[in-house]
């Protein structure tokens, strides 16, 4: 069954069945409790039958800060997603597309621009995922991520910015159809 | 922030406080007071002086300190009392009582004295929020709301805090419900405002405005006000979650919809929840289906609950009808919510079937398949490629009547569920095409899961809650073979079934790991991990006869379960499941750097170090103190026990800093809820039942790794846990994660992680007797000869003693313990008595003081021949399983005590020794007796290992040869058949190498030399 609710607290204790998946990073606790602090309409959990935790979204909704206005990678108000994650017995149910068409609609609800994400080259799940939500590459940024689950061998790998217009950007204008030419350090994102 | 206070004519004051030059600093200081005395150079000497590494000036410091809150007029510099902040932190680092009898009043009447200040004001409320000085954060909060009225957040601030303060501990009994009743009041008068208000969008200043304010009203209502009364808020428009204020907060309907299941307001409740289901699937004017949220399953199942409470068939059919309308292909809902409404019509027709057609049912029963079987049929063969199917099904197939289950059992086991499943070959097991895809892998795995609970899960559970327990044993119903609680024979049957079917899936050229990540889990994955808890299952039914480890079933058992799950962890390198099951095994097979090597597979961090530290740490003092493991990846500290639970030890440390300072974020972003949350979890860390099997794992381990090294009490940890948590009345908090275990048992009996111990789990019970223990071995510990420290602990054991006798027996019921434990509680107990007896010079003259004594001494060694015997009944102990190491080392510790008990005794006073030397010497031999049968053991053990052949007896025992005649539905035979020659053999020397490593560690248990 699909269930949603606010992520809790206290789910930083049940949230194993997800947060063991090598794909999904167990954060320091401040890092989910500024999310909480901040957006805590944005942080939700798909619920499983016996109260389980089938998948969580983390997003947050802003824009680059302002000292970088006049910089060619600010960003404009906008949802992000931070972590998406499904537990492995609950994948290919629609939770994931469930739960960020959530955020989807927040991101309206506050007029952002767009909602956007980094998901790992070598993740074509992820990827497959976003394409079909209608997410594009906007940018790749080289050596985001600091190790290579798919390659041990290696001690980076790249990240796809993937990015879907929201209601506000009528006419595109935050949208590239050929993003995976445009390549930034990660310095360049914030 | 000291920085920041350095004005220019101060800074030689500090470059003498930066070079450490506090003598220096104290002369320049005292200067400059001889001119002008200012609060604040008065604040900077405390703070120099409690700089000083000398005890009696830190002494001076703190009674300095004390005086100040009762100063007046009151210090009025903040960046005076900042010092005074800092200097107590000097003195008395994390004091968090002190800190609100002295800096807490500080920081109220500074804010008092000039409270249009509003940066003082804010300063001092998150310092207060911060220290939990929850009352004077509250009056900070209170003021701040009286001086700038404009300020909408002041006002919730003042109601949080007034709130958070009543439900504190911190809060006087009688004054919980003045402030939580203060709280109601103000938030519902402002509720009462919105309420009114004639434009929703431009709300007064004393309104309340958001959906974190809504949840509020919420929390102090259900706390403090009327159920009633909160469900007329959720019912309003103006407070309800429709309303313009609650911006759609999906938490509103959740609570709405349980609040009048509750209440029992059927009609209103079928209503609200026909016309959200309808809306769910109604598209707006984009053709978007942007409310399909309101088709969640709370929906569906408050809709079916009102229905069938309602009783009239009309409302039934309602919800049918709205079932059949998302489920109609051309309605657009998505799979996620669409399955809700399948799900829905499985759970109407039962919920149902007893409310509106028991008679139309039982006539069924006798003829063709049931409603509701056919009911779970559908269900299966619309989601059965989905794994949450089983999870889904699960609670109504334990409804279903007997003669149902055989019904449902048979459409199993003969394959004619999934539809495409008619091209069976010879129905034994399905054929290779039904293995092509991971849909339909898991399509079979369903089945077989179903198939578990219906022949092992449901009839185990229903034995063990009969009244006979199964102590009689008679035929199972499931394959007709005697059976007891267990059936081994249904047990072997889904054994050998899922192991056949798991050969056949993986037996498809790599196809279908082809298509997946290298991070993913392979779907054929439970069809070994249900065959595995059926191994282990097996195994723990089976008696363990004195006979040597690896001639015992129980072992075989547990030895195929680990040599399968190894196996498929080959091809599933992130299956968690996997990974928790083999340290389970590892450990009750006594291959403690094996369990490490799978615990480190799990690649925890952060707050999973509370969480699931204890699959591997509890009692890990008693298997291998020295496991090491052999990834070269990580850095040789981080590959010991003591490593990982420093590390552990490492997140308590800091959590309570990081929960304040997001605490005080969450103030600022109005995320009022998250707040309560965030507190929530900071007593959860601080009393975790983790961070106790932290320390005292810790400790143990240490005292045998590091000996010599003074166990005083607040190294390895004793400061991390609060005060007093060996008292009966302490409760720890038990955030274990036991459900990321695999299980497939039923939903209404223990779950699997539960029936898969093979020894006693961690419970607080054990935790209390072991941080007793450690501070009793405190006491007569030789290394640490601190006078002053040991007085304290003497008085601390006459207050445990006292509390133990009138502890509750709820408390105190003796849970989670082996035998050995038991026996260690009974010697550490008769020990406390002695030694409390031995400072009881008062007594020592009356005539039943040698008698009372004597009982005491009597009990010694009692317990102490016992543990003899249980020691010497350990009569083949090799290869040394995790029994027989707990056993080793836990007698080992209780000799090694005893003796310093009879050192440390024989040295009180002098009317006392005389009374006592004769048991003491019979205690001393009787100990010495045990440290040397434990030492002839370890020997034993070693030598037995050093011999070659284990290799070949390790394959031996997990796969025996087929006896004649032997039971061919014996699913050992299937494992033969799945698992390469070559990765049998390696992995045994694996096992083998780990009892050897095991070895090393016993070397520590040693007999120390007579004085
Ligand atoms: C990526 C992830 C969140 C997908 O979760 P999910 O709930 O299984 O995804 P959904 O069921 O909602 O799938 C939506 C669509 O994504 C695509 N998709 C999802 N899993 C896929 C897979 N294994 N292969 C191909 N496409 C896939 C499909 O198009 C799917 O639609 P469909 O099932 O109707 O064909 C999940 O696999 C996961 O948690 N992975 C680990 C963490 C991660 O990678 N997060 C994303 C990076 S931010």
């Amino acid at each position: 069954m699909t269930s949603l609710r606010p992520f809790h607290a206290t789910d930083i204790f049940k949230f194993n069945p997800t947060n063991l998946d090598p794909l999904t990073e167990t954060y320091d606790l401040n890092f989910y409790f500024s999310y909480l602090a901040r957006w805590p309409h944005l942080f939700n959990v798909a619920e499983g039958l016996d109260g389980t935790i089938d998948g969580y979204i983390m997003g947050k909704l802003e824009s680059s800060p302002s000292y970088y206005v006049n910089s060619e990678h600010y960003l404009p108000f906008h949802a992000h997603i931070t972590a998406l994650t499904v537990a492995p017995h609950a994948r290919r149910l629609g939770l994931a597309r469930t739960l960020s068409s959530t955020l989807e609609n927040s991101g309206d609800e506050y007029d952002a621009w767009f909602v956007d994400l980094f998901v790992r080259k070598s993740n074509k799940v992820g990827q497959a995922l976003y394409k079909g939500l209608g997410y594009k590459v906007f940018r790749v940024v080289k050596e985001y991520y600091v190790d290579d689950l798919s390659d041990d061998t290696k001690d980076g790998e790249d990240a796809w910015d993937m990015r879907k217009r929201l209601k506000r950007d009528v006419s595109g204008i935050h949208a590239r159809d050929d993003g995976e030419n445009y390549v930034v350090r990660p310095e360049d994102v914030w | 922030m000291a920085d920041q206070l350095r004005a220019s004519q101060d800074a030689p004051i500090w470059n003498a406080i930066e070079a450490n030059n506090f003598k220096q600093a104290l002369k320049l200081v005292d200067k400059r007071l001889a001119k002008r005395h200012t609060e604040y150079l008065e604040a900077l000497k405390i703070y120099i002086r409690s700089r000083s590494p000398q005890v009696p000036e830190k002494n001076a410091v703190l009674l300095h300190l004390e005086e100040l809150p009762e100063r007046k007029p009151p210090v009025a510099d903040i960046e005076a009392i900042e010092l005074y902040d800092e200097a107590l932190e000097e003195v008395l680092p994390k004091s968090g009582e002190t800190w609100e009898r002295i800096i807490g009043p500080l920081r109220w009447q500074c804010v008092k004295a000039q409270p249009k200040n509003e940066d003082l004001s804010l300063k001092c409320f998150q310092a207060c929020l911060s220290k939990g000085a929850l009352d004077h954060a509250r009056q900070i909060a209170n003021s701040l709301e009286k001086n700038f009225p404009k300020n909408h957040s002041y006002i919730f601030w003042n109601i949080t805090m007034m709130y958070l303060f009543s439900t504190s501990q911190n809060c006087p009994e009688n004054q919980k419900r003045i402030w939580g009743g203060l709280a109601l009041g103000q938030i519902g008068k402002l509720a009462g405002v919105t309420k009114e208000a004639q434009d929703q969008k431009q709300l007064p200043i004393r309104s309340v405005q958001t959906p974190q304010e809504l949840l509020l009203l919420d929390r102090i209502t259900a706390a403090y006000g009327k159920p009633e009364v909160r469900l007329e808020y959720l019912q309003s428009t103006q407070l309800g979650p429709e309303s313009i204020v609650a911006k759609g907060e999906w938490q509103l309907w959740r609570t709405k919809l349980q609040l009048m299941e509750t209440a029992q307001k059927w009609q209103e409740l079928f209503d609200t929840t026909a016309a959200l289901l309808k809306r769910a699937r109604t598209k707006d004017d984009s053709s978007q289906l942007s409310e399909s949220q309101l088709s969640d399953w709370i929906v569906w199942e408050a809709s079916i609950r009102s229905a069938v409470e309602l009783g009239s068939h009309q409302y039934k059919s309602q919800v049918q009808a709205e079932i059949e309308a998302h489920l109609d292909p051309a309605s657009g809902v998505d799979k996620s919510w669409r399955r809700n409404a399948s799900l829905a019509e499985v759970k109407l027709l039962f919920d149902s079937s007893t409310a509106f057609s028991r008679l139309q049912l039982s006539s069924e029963e006798g003829n063709g398949t049931s409603k509701r079987v056919a009911a779970i049929v559908k269900y299966l063969r619309g989601y059965g490629k989905a794994s949450t199917a089983y999870n889904d099904l699960r609670p109504f197939v334990e409804r279903l009547s007997p003669t149902e289950r055989k019904q449902l059992l048979e459409s199993l086991k003969n394959n004619n569920v999934f539809l495409d499943v008619q091209k069976l070959g010879d129905g034994k097991y399905p054929a290779k095409q039904d293995h092509s895809t991971a849909g339909q892998i898991t399509q079979v795995i369903n089945a077989y899961k179903l198939r578990y609970l219906l022949s092992c899960a449901l009839p185990e559970y229903g034995r063990t809650q009969s009244p006979a327990k199964g102590l009689v044993e008679g035929n199972c119903n499931s394959c007709s073979w005697p059976c007891g609680l267990v059936c081994k024979h249904c047990l072997e049957d889904i054994a050998r079934e899922a192991i056949q079917s798991y050969r056949i899936a993986m037996d498809d050229d790599g196809k279908i790991s082809q298509t997946l990540l290298k991070t993913d889990q392979h779907p054929a994955d439970d069809l070994s991990i249900l065959a595995a808890m059926c191994f282990i299952k097996l195994s723990l039914m089976s008696a363990e006869k004195e006979t040597e480890p690896l001639a015992r079933a129980s072992a075989t058992y547990a030895l195929q379960a680990t040599v399968l799950l190894e196996s498929a962890w080959l091809h599933s390198k992130h299956n968690f499941q996997m990974s928790l099951l083999l340290i389970r095994l590892y450990k009750y097979l006594g291959c403690g750097s094996l369990a490490m090597r799978a615990y480190h597979r799990l690649s925890l961090k952060q707050i999973q170090l509370d969480t699931l530290t204890y699959t591997i740490f509890d009692r890990f003092s008693s298997l291998d103190v020295r496991a090491s493991n052999q990834t070269s990846a990580i850095s040789s500290k981080e590959r010991t026990p003591l490593g990982h639970l420093q590390e552990q030890q490492d997140l308590y440390l800091s959590s309570y800093e990081k929960i304040t300072k997001n605490s005080w974020l969450s103030f600022k972003h109005g995320s009022y809820n998250s707040i309560f949350e965030m507190r929530e979890v900071s007593e959860k860390l601080s009393n975790s039942i983790a961070a106790a099997m932290s320390v005292i794992e810790s400790r143990k381990i240490s005292r045998l790794t590091e000996p010599g090294t003074p166990l005083t009490e607040i190294s390895h940890g004793f400061d991390l846990l609060p005060p007093n948590m060996e008292f009966p009345e302490s409760t720890f908090s038990d955030n274990l994660d036991y459900e990321s275990f695999p299980n497939f048992e039923t939903s209404i009996g223990p779950r699997f992680e539960q029936l898969s111990r093979y020894i006693p789990s961690l419970s607080a019970y054990r935790c209390r007797l072991n941080l007793a223990a450690e501070k009793l071995m405190l006491i007569i510990d030789p290394s640490a000869d601190v006078a002053q420290e040991k007085e304290l602990l003497h008085l601390w054991l006459k207050q445990y003693l006292d509390s133990q006798k009138q502890s509750e027996p709820a408390r105190a019921k003796p849970e989670g313990m082996t035998r050995s434990e038991e026996l260690a509680a009974a010697t550490y107990h008769a020990v406390a008595l002695i030694l409390r007896a031995s400072r009881e010079q008062d007594q020592w003259a009356e005539t039943d003081f040698q008698t009372k004594l004597n009982k005491y001494n009597t009990d010694l060694l009692e317990s102490l021949e016992e543990h003899l015997a249980l020691i010497k009944a350990l009569k083949e102990p090799v290869p040394a399983f995790g029994n027989t190491l707990h056993a080793l080392y836990t007698a080992h510790e209780v000799g090694r005590t005893i003796l310093h008990f009879c050192k440390y005794v024989s040295k009180q006073g002098k009317g006392f020794v005389e009374k006592q030397k004769e048991a003491t010497a019979k205690i001393e031999e009787l100990a010495r007796k045990l440290l040397q049968l434990v030492v002839e053991n370890c020997g034993v053990v070693k030598k037995g290992l050093d011999e070659g052949g284990w290799i070949d007896k390790v394959l031996e025992c997990t796969l025996p040869e087929a006896q004649e005649g032997g039971d061919d539905r014996a699913a050992m035979g299937a494992l033969r058949e799945l698992l390469d020659e070559n990765f049998l053999e390696e992995w045994a020397g694996e096992v083998v190498e780990s009892w050897r490593e095991a070895v090393v560690g016993l070397s520590y248990l040693k007999t120390p030399p007579k004085a």
